[in-house]
């Protein structure tokens, strides 16, 4: 645990004294002063950063998370070459990158609802949500990095997974839902949207935000089902298992890969 | 110090080491040649834990080496072109390697002082010379006086100065004991910091044993040229 504590800590510092950090806390500052200041009115400006914060924070995340893990192959090798286990190398690299945006996004987007004083629970909840995704897309974009050694395809797949998950994928619901019209959708509907992570936490955030206007296809019909204790218990889980279940893949991966 | 029995190793169908069998002694200093893609990278990680071999046994003072790596805290590795995390300052970056280990190394100011980097302890890496991190890279192999001593091509970027410097460290620290083996592409340098020699070509150890051997067994009258013709005598012995 002080082996993972340690690399996370100085991992985290080099990674927040680049440039990066504040380019992305920027750019959350400025799209959320934008909306906060043309909306108007603060629930529109509140439906509109959250479709924000839904697609970008996951392109960002599982970009950056492969990107950097090809960059840093030679100083992996080098800790690699020390008395430490490979798992905890790996960790603390997810961790230490999905710290880094989290605080950027946090940050970014925390000092523009305080400048329009606008921090509320709903706010907050925004950021909650988008901190989640970061780690989910984080532990994603990691694990297609360790699994594929060639960086331009890890690189490609991490995009056309993005673009799966934020747009084509409630295209194909649309249309599965649409050919069985006439049977009960709600538990197709319900295994559709967990295997999607972004919808998932669209759902949620939207649930508690109380904007059902604002849903995609799939969240319109699971709002009777997940708007209770229990329907957001179950939404948390698997969003757990987002990260649990890739993180574990990557581990086992990385730790039986030659390097 | 070093066992190595029948090792071989494979990527796909790329076999890039064949049935190595290795003694290296504890004190013993010996060097890792051959041309590019010989096998010398694939045969150090594999004594690194950071390849798994296809068939054969490694020991490292009677350890196998495996995925936790707690045996490398025996072992002090210096790469060809480390890559330093960019933002932190080699001090940072030491200082972890001592945090991360649970102890000082003992011989970490000698060292930085012995290889004039103090100036540089407080400057990012990103703002150093490729010497200066190489400067770096052999601090962080020998400060925490490692009974096994691993270089890998470990003078590209010195200047002459520090070029023998570091050779007498490494000759230093053999004296005391250490057991070094070192890659090399600079048969000069093969020379004056080692007196075994493993001489690996398209994964086989072709030879493997003293300077003396090979020159008497090859009549050449430098280590170069000894080297040139048994690489020769292969390339006419294998059918093309």
């Amino acid at each position: 645990m002080k082996t993972l504590s340690l690399l996370t800590w100085y991992q985290l510092t080099n990674l927040l004294r680049a440039r990066w950090p504040i380019v992305y806390a920027l750019l959350f500052f400025f799209l959320g002063c934008g909306w906060l200041y043309f909306a108007g009115d603060p629930s529109k400006a509140l439906a509109g950063i959250s479709n924000t914060v839904l697609f970008i924070t996951p392109i960002i995340a599982v970009l950056y998370a492969s990107i950097s893990w090809y960059n840093s192959s030679s100083f992996t090798y080098l800790l690699l070459s020390q008395p430490f286990k490979r798992s905890h190398v790996f960790l603390a690299n997810w961790i230490s990158v999905s710290l880094g945006l989290t605080l950027s996004l946090v940050l970014g987007m925390g000092l523009a609802f305080l400048f329009y004083h606008s921090l509320s629970v709903q706010s907050l909840a925004v950021l909650f949500f988008g901190a989640i995704l970061t780690v989910i897309f984080v532990a994603l974009g990691s694990l297609i990095a360790v699994a594929i050694d060639d960086p331009m395809k890890g690189v490609g797949i991490s995009f056309l997974m993005w673009f799966y998950f934020a747009l084509l994928h409630d295209v194909l619901v649309f249309a599965v839902l649409s050919l069985f019209v006439e049977y009960p959708v709600e538990i197709p509907a319900i295994l559709l949207m967990v295997i999607n992570p972004i919808d998932l936490v669209r759902v949620h955030l939207l649930l508690i935000l109380d904007m059902a206007a604002m849903m995609g296809y799939t969240g319109k019909i699971l709002q009777s089902f997940l708007s209770g204790t229990l329907g957001q218990i179950f939404t948390l889980t698997v969003q757990l298992l987002w990260v649990i279940v890739p993180l574990s893949l990557a581990v086992h991966i990385f730790s039986r890969k030659d390097q | 110090m070093i066992e190595v029995k029948g090792l071989s190793k494979s990527f796909k169908s790329k076999i890039v080491l064949r049935d190595i069998n290795l003694n290296l002694k504890t004190g013993s200093m010996t060097a890792l040649v051959g041309p590019n893609a010989s096998g010398k990278t694939t045969f150090i990680k594999c004594l690194l834990g950071l390849v798994i071999p296809t068939a054969g046994e490694i020991f490292i003072n009677g350890k196998r080496p495996d995925r936790a790596g707690q045996y490398r805290a025996e072992i002090g590795f210096m790469p060809q072109t480390p890559l330093f995390p960019p933002h932190l300052t080699p001090k940072e970056f030491l200082t972890m390697l001592e945090k991360l280990r649970g102890h000082p190394a003992v011989s970490r100011r000698a060292l930085e002082e012995y290889f004039h980097l103090p100036p540089f302890l407080n400057q990012p890496f990103h703002q150093l010379s490729g010497g200066t991190k190489q400067k770096v890279a052999a601090v962080m192999a020998f400060m925490f006086n490692p009974p096994l001593i691993i270089l890998d091509e470990p003078t590209v970027g010195f200047d002459p100065a520090t070029n023998v410097s570091f050779k007498d460290l490494v000759l230093k620290r053999a004296e005391e004991g250490a057991t070094v083996l070192l890659v090399s592409h600079i048969l000069g340098e093969v020379e004056q910091i080692s007196r075994d020699l493993v001489f690996l070509e398209d994964g086989r150890a072709l030879f493997s044993g003293p300077h003396e051997r090979l020159l008497r067994q090859t009549g050449a009258a430098s280590l170069e040229r000894a080297v040139i013709q048994l690489l020769e005598s292969e390339k006419g012995r294998s059918p093309s």
